[in-house]
């Protein structure tokens, strides 16, 4: 990437060509940022061998190398999608409730506790995928199983 | 002794006027939104569709890859902050039509790995 900044760039080019057939396909993911938000740490602990893996390749790529880690970036988007896919497939309802909570209250996780403690239980249930904040202190309660909350506009005091 | 009614009536205006104003934006803000609230406090993740040269590797590809969830093709260019566009609520809006859309399809429609918008500039001389 060039240091200088662009100027007088308001117009845009939208590129129709397709990828050359020599290049594998792959689905894009089709969830929005919302439902995204409210999955992730479910693809984090389904998908985090890949991530890494591709993380890796762009950082040993020293800030190039999208032409060298696309088939780790295809196996990052695929995973995504499958963790989505089973989502909805198995937890539509509590989905739903978290991500329209999420997308009404600035996409803030603290605002949607009660949703979100329905979706995790109802995703270790069935998909055996349970969410984990990386890096949080382990003789704490995590963030997220905190019973009293204090700056959610939603739920103040304790929850039950 | 009484207050004249006739004093307060450019009072009652000043007052009436200020919630039609409050309401006319309330009502605007909403259309906006999609009758939903409205974000604040938008943060780089959101916001960039261009990465500050000043990054350091990973979060260089952080930015550039998994920040959209759609570009195995290229990173997107340097930042203009005059022109700043919101990344991930832009991606929003080229799959739901909307800025504030939301979708939870695990597959996105077809085409929408070709629609994503390249920047284009003058050429320098």
């Amino acid at each position: 990437m060039a240091a200088r900044q662009p100027r007088f760039n308001q117009a845009v080019l939208i590129d129709t060509t397709p990828l050359p057939e020599s290049i594998p396909k792959v689905e894009e993911v089709g969830a929005s940022s919302a439902p995204l938000m409210s999955a992730s740490y479910f693809i984090g602990a389904r998908c985090k061998a890949y991530n890494d893996d591709y993380m890796m390749c762009k950082t040993e790529a020293h800030g190039r190398g999208e032409f060298e880690c696309m088939k780790e970036g295809r196996k990052v988007t695929r995973c995504a999608a499958s963790v989505i896919d089973d989502i909805t497939k198995n937890c539509l309802q509590e989905f739903r409730n978290h991500w329209e909570c999420l997308e009404d209250n600035n996409q803030q996780l603290w605002q949607c506790r009660k949703w979100e403690w329905n979706l995790n239980g109802c995703v270790f249930q069935k998909l055996g995928l349970e969410k984990k904040i990386p890096g949080a202190p382990e003789h704490e309660t995590p963030v997220h199983l905190r019973r009293r909350q204090i700056y959610s506009q939603n739920e103040k005091g304790v929850i039950t | 002794m009484g207050v004249p009614f006739e004093a307060l009536i450019p009072g009652v205006i000043i007052i009436a006027l200020g919630g039609v104003t409050g309401a006319g934006m309330s009502t605007i803000r909403a259309m906006q939104n999609g009758g939903k609230r409205g974000r604040h406090s938008v943060d780089q993740w959101d916001r960039v569709s261009c990465h500050p040269s000043s990054f350091n590797p990973p979060t260089f590809a952080d930015l550039c890859e998994l920040a959209k969830y759609d570009s195995h093709r290229t990173c997107p260019p340097a930042c203009d902050t005059a022109d700043e566009k919101l990344a991930v609520m832009e991606r929003d809006r080229r799959l739901t039509g909307m800025l504030r859309g939301q979708t939870d399809n695990p597959k996105a429609p077809p085409g929408f790995e070709l629609n994503n918008p390249w920047k284009l500039e003058d050429r320098f001389t």
